[in-house]
């Protein structure tokens, strides 16, 4: 019986595996910044929606948001930050791991 | 997007392609940088006086620091047959501040307009660092180029400053935590050894005195960088193997040349030109191309 502990399943967080919070901390990683309508059109969800994954992240303490103002219009803009890129890399890790070790269970050699 | 493993990584990197892609816009750089690369032969074709070597005016105007004398233009002049290398180094000056000061506008308006925020940091400290080990280091360990044994031209010349450049290097790593006074000047003295043999190895670079194509081209490999971009990394890398053929070979043997000196600049600045030039063209259709598709699907 393997020890569940060292599952790698264990080193999912969360918080970051949800996959649009995934597809928010994916886009920043990319970039110094990034725009709220940006992501939404990304990552195809209601502004609500976004709204609130990226204060969970924040919560998190992962992101920094940025208001201001482009013009007239309000602007948002997320920014990762080095626990969040952590957190995204753990959790990259970890994907791969998964797969690796599903590739290894289902070859039948 | 699923939350299976295999087809959540594919959906990260599908997104990670597209922040990219959407990210790119270094096809106006490129531009930025190429058109005045190739119209510089009109610039010197203006200052051109008679074909008279080793005359004071030939000389790029100096500084004197006290025993030193300190050239800043003198990669981006001294080894043009010029009446005014003031002219012709200011010109590579302004190409250099003004490109990588209207690339940052342009990334910056680009930001505003697309969402996409790129870290331009990367980008201008190629850039800065470039322009200041051409206009300020090498001017400065020109001084002592001269009278070091691993100086002056040809093999002898790169051989003996690479070979200094990798002995200070090593020096200065072997002292560098080390807190003894003698440790510290061994650590100094590398520093010296590493400068003075890189300066020694930037002169021979730009032998023509096109010293800023490759402040060009450090900044395009910054850019390269910034954008995660092998597109761009590969015009930035072909742009500076043109740029030191360009420096070190006499492309005119190749092209058509007349006695015209505008002529003869132009026969050597044609090749980093066109790449830049032509690597922007292909990046801005590609571009469009990209978009027009995304609007049909």
């Amino acid at each position: 019986v393997s020890d569940l502990s060292e599952h790698p399943t264990t080193d999912l967080d969360d918080v970051v595996h949800q996959r649009h919070r995934l597809g928010i901390l994916t886009i920043a990683a990319e970039t110094k910044r990034v725009e709220f309508g940006y992501l939404r059109e990304a990552l195809s969800l209601t502004a609500g929606n976004l709204s609130r994954h990226i204060t969970v992240l924040e919560g998190a303490g992962l992101v920094d948001v940025q208001k201001g103002y482009d013009g007239k219009r309000p602007k948002t803009w997320v920014r990762i930050n080095d626990k969040g890129r952590a957190a995204l890399a753990k959790e990259m890790a970890a994907l791969r791991t998964l797969v690796s070790r599903q590739d290894s269970q289902t070859d039948p050699d | 997007m699923s939350t299976e493993p295999a087809a959540l990584l594919a959906d990260m990197g599908t997104l990670r392609r597209r922040t990219r892609r959407d990210a790119h816009g270094y096809w106006l750089p490129l531009l930025l940088f190429g058109v005045p690369i190739l119209a510089a032969a009109l610039v010197y074709g203006c200052t051109v006086g008679p074909l008279v070597l080793d005359t004071p005016t030939l000389v790029p105007p100096a500084l004197h620091l006290g025993s030193l004398v300190v050239q800043p233009l003198m990669l981006f002049s001294s080894f043009s047959i010029t009446d005014s290398p003031l002219a012709i180094g200011l010109y590579w000056l302004g190409v250099i501040v003004v490109g990588t000061l209207a690339t940052l506008g342009w990334y910056r308006w680009r930001a505003h307009r697309i969402g996409v925020q790129l870290r331009t940091g990367t980008y201008l400290l190629y850039a800065l660092g470039a322009l200041v080990v051409c206009v300020v280091l090498v001017p400065l360990t020109a001084n002592w180029t001269l009278f070091v044994p691993f100086g002056g031209f040809g093999a002898p010349g790169v051989w003996g400053s690479s070979a200094a450049f990798l002995v200070g290097v090593g020096i200065a790593l072997l002292f560098r935590r080390t807190r003894h006074v003698w440790a510290r000047l061994g650590f100094a003295l590398g520093v010296v050894i590493t400068m003075v043999a890189f300066g020694n190895l930037v002169i021979l670079s730009s032998t023509h005195g096109f010293g800023a194509l490759l402040v060009i081209a450090a900044a395009l490999l910054g850019l390269a960088w910034m954008e995660r971009s092998p597109r761009c990394g590969t015009v930035a890398v072909l742009f500076t193997g043109a740029s030191l053929l360009a420096n070190l070979y006499d492309m005119e043997n190749l092209l058509p040349y007349t006695n015209n000196l505008a002529w003869v600049t132009f026969d050597n600045l044609l090749l980093p030109g066109l790449v830049l030039v032509v690597g922007g063209i292909v990046a801005l259709v590609a571009d469009r191309r990209a978009a027009s598709r995304e609007i049909r699907q």
